[in-house]
């Protein structure tokens, strides 16, 4: 029978043993090609993965050297950083920026066109007419306006790549409040914008929520790609870099971007479940 | 007649179309302050759309919408607010708020702004702190104490009607509107609603008669005729089953074919619709046939029975007396209603039921009539002797009073015509009422 309910337990374990094959077809994968050619870098071994991670966890030697000599001259001179750690600030500054502009920008936006119908005749055409404009193909228009380099060109990529589409759907969540609702709240003695506050605000933040997780992995893809072009520190910009000399520190990084995206998409899963008890989601009705 | 601050509700020649196709054609309804009125009609006859109408959010094509508020002031309806409360058929509570705070939320709207919630937070707390306390008193009153906490998923339909009709009516309007509200629910759980409706309206009937305006006027909407005629004390037929041949080419729309009182029940009585087969029966006959063609005014008798004083309940005509604190106000009430009740005893009523009206309108009223006639049941007791001769003689004094009183024309052929009734259809009641009116007895056979 089609979708027959299964154990929690053969849940799990299906999902662990999906894990498991991952990881020996990996390892029977890196195997082969070690004894093809042991000095490859290109499917990396679970060691020269381990040996790349510390590489970045560490701080480099030659820049705490360089950091020790200028300590004669400037003693406020800032010690440097494990790559990682610089990385994943920049990366994770851009990105939270980024994303947390587009959701109040879109929130706004979705909210208004869906209460008012002449901010709706307004702006759903551009918005809809931008959702369909891939943030990464726009990225030389967003060099220009915001220059090459700077923090405001990686968070206006994420924040303009992902507000339209955002503002689609929590335009469409707030289309979905019934009439009813609307009109009750008038019959209570709620004024328009009380209405619009507590209850069509309300009534969409955990669809909100679930916008924001839907639009992570596009914007991390957004971000990434700058980065990979017109920055010098970010996790785009390592991946880029050493995937010159090899994969010991690409793979690592994309793991360590998916542990990134799914602890943004767990805390605002916690969030949801937090801040909207009420919220229950289609799946689990 | 009544007066014009009683008509709660005026729809005047409402017609409303869907594009060519006409739903609703001149249709003129006022509503009493304190009725429940019940819409019946077939599936698709533009029930719902009178009543959003009537909320305010629909225009209609033609005609107006008036409400009276208590304060006497008459308003055009022009959308949806405060003075209509409404309660769809599928609650439509707010899923973010539990069955307490979705209560308390006309009071929020009602007494607060975004800005001084936001500023004065204190004022703000001790404010809420009585909206809860208010709303938890009005969920106790219909049996949610347990379920306050809840959220809307959380509690079971008739749960979440309840809580509906409790967040409606918190706010206080001028009239409540119910739009099948109990289609979506088993029998028990409507019945036990239905009772909940008969118990505002017997509030209703208390508070009107304090002499104050009654607090609950309901207009709801059903399919099922019962349901209509054992909670509504008047039941109003749309039907698009009328004369309009005569000048239409295609009908114009549905329009009011029976409005008529219904008979008062109940919430503590046993549900009998075998007693309601007459008015069903008309009622289809009126609204339900499709191969009648009425005449709009054949089956619409309400305001003719009602201005003749043949109304129960609510609608019952308040007392003409123009003697000014007279002492037998309750007595003369009393005798009024009895005689009106016994006299109507025709269509709708059976033996049965006019002895439970008869008993129902004994138990309410009797504590009134005792402590009216005190100051003479004493002295014919005997009892002003034992006092200080001070109270003997007021008591003696009121006694005398009462007697004149008694003796006057608007109270005598009263309580006189309700005997005769009474006799007449329900002897036991006769008996029992006698007693009562012992003190009264020599004016009444006409020796005092």
């Amino acid at each position: 029978m089609l979708r027959k309910p299964i154990r929690k337990l053969h849940r799990v374990a299906l999902g662990v043993a999906s894990g498991i094959v991952l990881v020996i077809g990996y390892t029977a994968l890196c195997y082969r090609s070690q004894q093809l050619n042991p000095n490859q870098t290109t499917i990396p071994s679970w060691s020269q993965m381990l040996g790349g991670l510390r590489s970045v966890v560490r701080t480099d030697p030659a820049a705490l050297a360089r950091w020790k000599q200028a300590l004669a001259n400037n003693p406020d001179a800032s010690r440097p950083r494990p790559k990682l750690v610089a990385d994943a600030t920049a990366t994770g500054t851009h990105l939270f920026l980024g994303l947390g502009l587009s959701v109040i920008g879109s929130m706004f936006l979705g909210v208004m066109m869906g209460c008012f119908r002449r901010v709706e005749a307004f702006l759903l055409p551009p918005m809809a007419f931008l959702a369909k404009i891939p943030a990464t193909a726009a990225l030389p228009v967003f060099l220009k306006l915001a220059g090459q380099g700077q923090e405001t060109f990686f968070v206006s990529i994420v924040t303009f790549g992902v507000l339209p589409a955002m503002s689609q759907s929590i335009y469409l969540a707030a289309r979905e409040v019934s009439d009813e609702y609307l009109s009750k709240a008038y019959t209570l003695g709620a004024s328009d914008t009380a209405v619009v506050w507590t209850i069509m605000v309300r009534s969409i933040l955990p669809h909100v929520m679930d916008a924001a997780r839907l639009a992570i992995g596009p914007a991390i893809v957004y971000l990434i790609a700058a980065e990979m072009l017109f920055s010098d520190i970010g996790f785009g910009y390592r991946i880029r870099y050493d995937a010159k000399t090899g994969m010991t520190v690409v793979f690592p990084y994309l793991v360590i971007l998916a542990i990134f995206g799914f602890t943004m998409d767990f805390s605002l899963r916690w969030l949801q479940r937090k801040t909207c008890p009420w919220f229950v989601p289609e799946e689990s009705r | 007649m009544v007066a014009k601050h009683d008509i709660v509700l005026e729809c005047e020649n409402l017609s409303h179309r869907f594009g060519l196709r006409g739903v609703l054609h001149e249709v003129s309804l006022k509503v009493i302050r304190g009725e429940i009125v019940a819409i019946v009609g077939e599936t698709g006859c533009g029930k719902s759309t009178l009543l959003r109408t009537i909320l305010g959010t629909q225009r209609p094509t033609s005609g107006k919408v008036q409400i009276t508020t208590r304060a006497h002031g008459t308003c055009d309806r022009t959308g949806p607010d405060r003075d209509c409360g409404i309660v769809p058929q599928h609650y439509c509570l707010y899923p973010f708020l539990t069955a307490l705070q979705n209560v308390t939320l006309g009071l929020m709207f009602e007494q607060t702004s975004l800005t001084s919630r936001l500023f004065r937070r204190s004022w703000w707390r001790k404010l809420r702190a009585g909206h809860m306390d208010r709303a938890a008193k009005l969920l106790q009153e219909l049996k949610l104490e347990h379920a306050m906490h809840l959220y809307p998923h959380e509690l079971s339909g008739g749960m979440r009607q309840r809580v509906a009709i409790a967040q409606a009516l918190i706010t206080e309007p001028e009239i409540l509107l119910l739009d099948e509200p109990f289609g979506a629910l088993d029998e028990a759980t409507r019945e036990e609603l239905q009772r909940m409706l008969l118990e505002l309206y017997m509030e209703n009937c208390k508070v009107k008669d304090r002499g104050q305006p009654p607090p609950y006027t309901i207009v709801i909407v059903t399919h099922e005729l019962n349901e209509a005629i054992y909670v509504g004390d008047r039941v109003v037929a749309l039907s698009r089953y009328w004369n309009w041949k005569e000048r239409f080419s295609e009908c114009p729309g549905a329009t009011i074919l029976f409005d008529q009182m219904a008979p008062v029940n109940y919430p503590d009585e046993e549900r009998e619709f075998e007693i309601f087969a007459k008015q069903r029966s008309d009622i289809r006959a009126a609204a339900f046939d499709p191969k009648a063609t009425r005449n709009r005014e054949e089956f619409q008798h309400f305001w003719r029975d009602f201005l003749s004083g043949k109304g129960e309940g609510i609608l019952a005509p308040t007392q003409a007396c123009d003697l000014p604190n007279c002492p037998l106000k309750n007595t003369c009430s009393f005798a009024q209603r009895m005689a009106r009740l016994a006299q109507n005893n025709g269509s709708q009523q059976t033996a049965k039921r006019l002895e439970i009206s008869l008993k129902h309108l004994l138990k309410r009223d009797e504590e009134a009539i005792a402590d009216e006639l005190r100051p003479l049941r004493r002295i014919l007791d005997g009892e002003p002797r034992i006092g200080p001769g001070q109270v003997a003689g007021d008591a003696q004094a009121e006694a005398h009073k009462i007697r004149d009183t008694a003796s006057r024309e608007c109270f005598v052929n009263a309580a006189r015509d309700m005997m005769d009734s009474l006799q007449l259809h329900s002897p036991a009641m006769h008996r029992e009422v006698k007693q009562h009116l012992m003190p009264l007895q020599s004016i009444l056979d006409g020796s005092g």
